[in-house]
């Protein structure tokens, strides 16, 4: 039987509150899209301090707050410090991030770009591995609200989940991206605010000294910096990082809609302050044998100790935080895949002459239809976050080189990107299962590398940067 | 009469204890092998029992290490170096069936090797830094364009 830190009437209270104030402050902004492009793109004019505060936000997810714990007590001190390098996507995306507004100053998606840059086959490949990447994330962060509910309260998983998905739902359809990035400047506040205390509070009951004494006596192996499996998370990690911000929709929706001078900022900034945040969220794991706490599942490590140690104030805190990542992160992710599905397939497959208000439309209707198949997904629990999420890793690490290379190099081909993305998928599968989920996405940036590389130097193709401006003009 | 009700008196005080004792069983194979230094350990799940679970690297548990003790019936171990661990659990506050303890579970850790582990690591750096001389180079190469034009 599992301990719970909140009475669920206080969960439940929590959770209402909560709730209604996204869906309040999601219709507040959501009042100021105007047509489509304001809608999907918060009308090309977000600034800085929105802009960066949504890049943190959004790639603050419920998989930093929960998942950067459960590696550290895989993992140990190196599993955690590999968790943090998902913050390089950040970085890395900021000169992109500047270039791909030049390039394409009216482009609505990633879609988009794959399509003119490297044509339709290659487009259909890339979309089918997105939209199961969105998918799995979607599934991951969901369930991790149905788990957190469930392992603070006592709010049997099914409802919290239920719950949380179904208020993410809400607001985006309402507002689309200005809703999102509203909320995510209230939300990254709240949550780095909130890791602070708790990080402070955490250092105050037990001493640094005393987790090194009983690691070193219990779990000796997580103070190796020679582990192993967490030797090839470093770069797993960091490449799926890189991975999914490259080609995501949510991180070059954001690209489209940040101000031309703001992106390349707004993303390095970004970097800078998500990159501690896993180091904190994942140190107070490592205190778990000190304070005899137990951990029924790997995923809960994060909420349990924390609520251990600060009692009832804690788990709120708790609560609280890990509502805002999951917040922040399911509604970046539902928005940007229904405007990859409105533009990309409504639009360009079957209505190209669809209107503003039409567009619109089908982006909520989208939204609805994603958050019903997410939650018909996450009923039955079917694993830890972990192996949901990188599951999806393979897919995600094929799309590095097709991407970068497509920005960068003229010679980079459609052959290349198309034979890149399935090459390093199946690979990258095979690779998960033969070793583990913490090998998939680096052995699948690596195949998908050689395919690009090869077939950029085979073949003398050129690309004529104006076709990404034609499209838009 | 006597007989039955002797019989019913016996059933009715060893049925919690066969029922205990039955549920005090590891859940899943005996022998459990991971090559991360982690797993799951669980067992039968009681009301408002308490458990003890220990932890030895000898079968006959000649060195124990008490792991945990509380109402849980779930444990997640983790950090464990290259070797075998047994692990037994009992009920706490049970005075029938205190000192009988579960079926002993064995976990074989054994992780990858280093030499695999290293390979993949610089498999990883090398497509890291490729990446980053692509970026660069295209970013300041896309920066002079812009100035000269």
């Amino acid at each position: 039987m599992t301990e719970h830190f909140l009475p669920p009437n206080l969960g439940w209270i929590l959770l209402t509150v909560f709730s209604l104030l996204w869906v309040a402050l999601g219709n507040y902004w959501g009042k100021k899209s105007k047509n489509f492009e304001g809608y999907s793109l918060a009308g090309r004019r977000v600034g800085l301090a929105f802009g960066t505060a949504t890049a943190v936000a959004s790639w603050i997810t419920s998989n930093t707050t929960m998942l950067a714990p459960q590696f550290a007590l895989q993992m140990g001190v190196l599993g955690m410090l590999a968790y943090s390098t998902a913050s390089f996507g950040l970085f890395l995306f900021a000169p992109m991030a500047e270039r791909i507004r030049r390039f394409m100053p009216n482009g609505f998606t990633s879609g988009d770009f794959i399509r003119l840059r490297y044509g339709k086959t290659t487009w259909a490949v890339f979309l089918t591995l997105s939209l199961f990447y969105s998918l799995t994330w979607l599934v991951s962060m969901s369930m991790a609200g149905g788990i957190l509910l469930n392992s603070l309260s006592g709010i049997p998983y099914e409802y919290g989940m239920t719950v949380i998905l179904a208020v993410c739902v809400i607001y985006t359809m309402r507002g689309g991206l200005y809703a999102v990035i509203g909320t995510d400047f209230i939300q990254s506040l709240i949550i780095l605010i909130g890791i602070v205390i708790v990080g402070v509070a955490v250092l105050n009951t037990v001493t640094v000294d005393k987790i090194h004494s009983n690691l070193l006596s219990e779990s000796p192996a997580l103070l190796d910096i020679l582990f192993p499996a967490a030797i090839m998370a470093v770069f797993n990690n960091l490449l799926f990082g890189l991975g999914e911000i490259f080609h995501n929709n949510i991180w070059w929706s954001r690209a489209f809609a940040f101000r031309k001078e703001v992106g390349k900022k707004a993303f390095f900034l970004a970097g800078f302050i998500w990159l501690p945040v896993p180091i904190a969220a994942g140190f107070i794991a490592l205190s778990t044998g000190i304070l005899n706490v137990n951990v029924p599942s790997a995923d809960m490590v994060g909420p349990l100790v924390v609520a251990k140690i600060l009692g009832q104030g804690g788990a709120i805190a708790v609560f609280i935080i890990v509502f805002c990542s999951l917040a922040s992160s399911i509604d970046s992710l539902l928005a940007a895949t229904s405007d990859l599905l409105a533009e990309d397939v409504y639009r360009k497959v079957f209505r190209p002459k669809a209107s503003d208000l039409d567009l619109r439309k089908w982006a909520q209707r989208i939204t609805l239809l994603l958050g019903v198949l997410v939650w018909v997904v996450c009923l039955p629990r079917i694993g830890t976050l972990a192996t949901v999420l990188f599951f999806a890793g393979p897919m995600v690490g094929a799309m590095i080189w097709p991407i970068v290379t497509g920005l960068y190099w003229d010679k980079a081909n459609a052959r290349g990107a198309l034979s890149g993305m399935i090459c390093g998928s199946v690979i990258g599968l095979i690779s998960y299962f033969a070793i583990g989920w913490y090998v998939a996405s680096l052995t699948g940036t690596v195949a998908s590398m050689i395919c690009v590389l090869f077939f950029s130097y085979r073949e003398k193709s050129t690309f004529d940067w104006n076709i990404l401006r034609e499209e838009a003009e | 009469m006597k007989l039955f009700s002797v019989a019913i008196f016996a059933l009715l005080f060893s049925v919690p204890v066969c029922t205990e004792a039955q549920a005090l069983a590891f859940q899943g194979n005996p022998l459990v092998e991971s090559n991360t230094g982690y797993t799951r350990l669980s067992w039968g799940r009681l009301e408002n029992m308490e458990f003890e679970l220990q932890q030895s690297s000898s079968r006959s548990f000649n060195d124990v290490l008490s792991i945990y003790k509380g109402r849980d019936n779930t444990v997640f171990v983790s950090g464990l170096n290259n070797g075998r661990y047994f692990y037994r659990v009992r009920l706490l506050n049970d005075k029938l069936s205190q000192n009988s303890w579960s079926e002993i579970k064995e976990l074989k850790v054994a992780h990858h090797s280093i030499k695999t582990a290293l390979f993949l690591f610089l498999l990883g750096f090398t497509a890291f830094t490729f990446i980053i001389f692509v970026i660069s180079k295209g970013h300041f190469q896309g920066q002079k364009r812009v100035s000269q034009s």
